[in-house]
């Protein structure tokens, strides 16, 4: 199994804990992981909004260097999935449209043919490594933690692109969850939106929206919450305690999915880059 | 004829063909104001006076002015719960979408909604990748400012990006095609 890695421009920044701990992760599964330093930004739904057809020029070459190593995409953002898969769809349903694209493509010497598939690591780890490989890498069975799947709504939503999962009722990360040896907690919001994408617009909203479903999760009983997303983390984590200020006291650590499968396949918190994050995880980790 | 009313004078009843004619709001006329949208939007749910179906009933009656210098085309956070759910598939989301590109065309770049699209457009254009370190002023400006506490503790755990950014390798391939498709 092998991927070219597309950790996005939060997991190589803000985030770089979910970029290591998926490398460490896909590393000890086997799953090779191909960087390149070429590959630009996916335009974050943002590039679209000042010109669309750059927006697909931009993902297009990066497919097209993808294609050229005759690898599919991995991805552990869910909003780079949601850019680049939309973008992809578009390009693989309509000829005329990707005709267009690689005359410009031929100008700077590449060529897209509708070859590569954009995956997240989430829907790896379920459908290409499968779970029942991974239940037998299971080191440390989470067999104390009653754990809170946050899906984020890239993920999920819009739905022809993303069809792993029913947006309304995913369970994806429910089965990993279960096959690490955890309990799964349900709650309110576990698909709903944390607000990231306007956080620098609007941040009372995006604490409201983050509180309220941290609230929901602990009122479950949750002792850790997962997510498999740097930008909802970002929002769960480091804006917990902003969050605490309107909906009380929470103290609940998020972790990375790839920390998560990290810790139960054996890899060690420093390897998995716990100590990166705002609510402390050692109360936790301990007890795995 | 009699004069139209004041108030529909303003009206410009070619606006939701404009967006129609956008890819993203090509659906919007098949809307019929149900509020399935509104129902499950998230946004609606903390920000007063936030309504997708509000924004779609001001843009088919044509209040063109008012939507595109509103505030709240730039509070959508595109989570595609309405899109998911409208019975009609008119893509609210979407057509919220072709709405701020028509905005940012006509000029309405000075909110924060615009800066943050444009942060990501030049720094691409620059380094290849989002200078996220930046992305605070550069959405914000001076009110950055208020974020001083937090960007501290950011910095205390390590999570602060370095500013300088290295650009990416073949950067000259994304400016060809920024020259080309600008």
């Amino acid at each position: 199994m092998k991927y070219v890695y597309y950790p996005g421009c939060a997991s190589e920044a803000t985030t770089r804990e979910a970029m290591d701990s998926t490398k460490a992760v896909c590393k000890k599964l086997g799953i090779e992981l191909v960087e390149l330093e070429e590959l630009s930004c996916c335009g974050a739904g943002c590039v679209d909004e000042i010109n669309p057809d750059l927006a697909i020029g931009i993902n297009a070459r990066n497919f097209a260097i993808a294609e050229k190593l005759g690898l599919d995409i991995l991805t552990s953002c869910n909003t780079c999935l949601n850019v680049m898969e939309t973008i992809n769809e578009k390009l693989k349903k309509n000829p005329a449209l990707l005709e267009k694209t690689n005359k410009t493509l031929k100008k700077i010497g590449l060529k897209y043919t509708g070859d590569v598939k954009v995956k997240h690591f989430l829907w790896v780890i379920v459908k290409d490594y499968g779970l029942d490989k991974l239940k037998e890498n299971v080191k440390k069975p989470l067999t104390k933690l009653k754990v809170a799947p946050f899906y984020g709504c890239h993920i999920l939503r819009p739905v022809e692109s993303l069809k792993l999962d029913d947006p309304e009722d995913p369970k994806s990360l429910h089965h990993v969850i279960t096959t690490l040896g955890g309990e799964v907690v349900e709650f309110d919001g576990l698909n709903k939106c944390c607000g990231f994408h306007i956080m620098l617009v609007d941040e009372s909203a995006t604490i409201k929206l983050t509180g309220r479903y941290l609230k929901n999760a602990k009122n479950s009983k949750a002792d850790i919450m997962t997510t498999t997303c740097p930008l909802c983390h970002l929002c769960l984590d480091t804006y917990q305690k902003k969050a605490e200020k309107m909906v009380g006291k929470l103290n609940l650590p998020v972790l990375h999915l790839s920390q998560l499968v990290g810790l139960a396949i054996g890899i060690k918190p420093s390897e998995l880059k716990l100590s990166r994050h705002f609510v402390s995880t050692r109360a936790v980790v301990k007890r795995i | 004829m009699a004069e139209p009313k004041k108030e529909f004078r303003k009206l410009d009843t070619k606006f939701c063909d404009e967006i129609a004619r956008q890819d993203y709001g090509k659906e919007i006329k098949k809307c019929i104001q149900c509020g399935t949208c509104s129902s499950g939007c998230l946004v609606e749910s903390v920000v007063p006076g936030f309504n997708p179906r509000k924004i779609i009933a001001k843009a088919l009656l044509g209040m063109r002015k008012e939507v595109l210098g509103s505030e709240e085309i730039w509070e959508c956070a595109r989570c595609y719960i309405c899109t998911a759910h409208c019975k009609k598939n008119i893509r609210p989301g979407d057509v919220i979408k072709a709405i701020r590109m028509i905005a940012i065309k006509e000029g309405h770049t000075n909110n924060k909604g615009a800066r943050h699209a444009f942060a990501f457009y030049h720094d691409i254009k620059k380094y290849g990748k989002l200078n996220e370190a930046m992305l605070p002023f550069n959405t914000q400006g001076v009110h950055v400012l208020k974020m001083t506490p937090f960007a501290v503790k950011m910095i205390l755990k390590g999570k602060s990006p370095s500013p300088v950014m290295k650009k990416i390798k073949d950067i000259k391939q994304v400016e060809k095609l920024y020259e080309l498709l600008e």
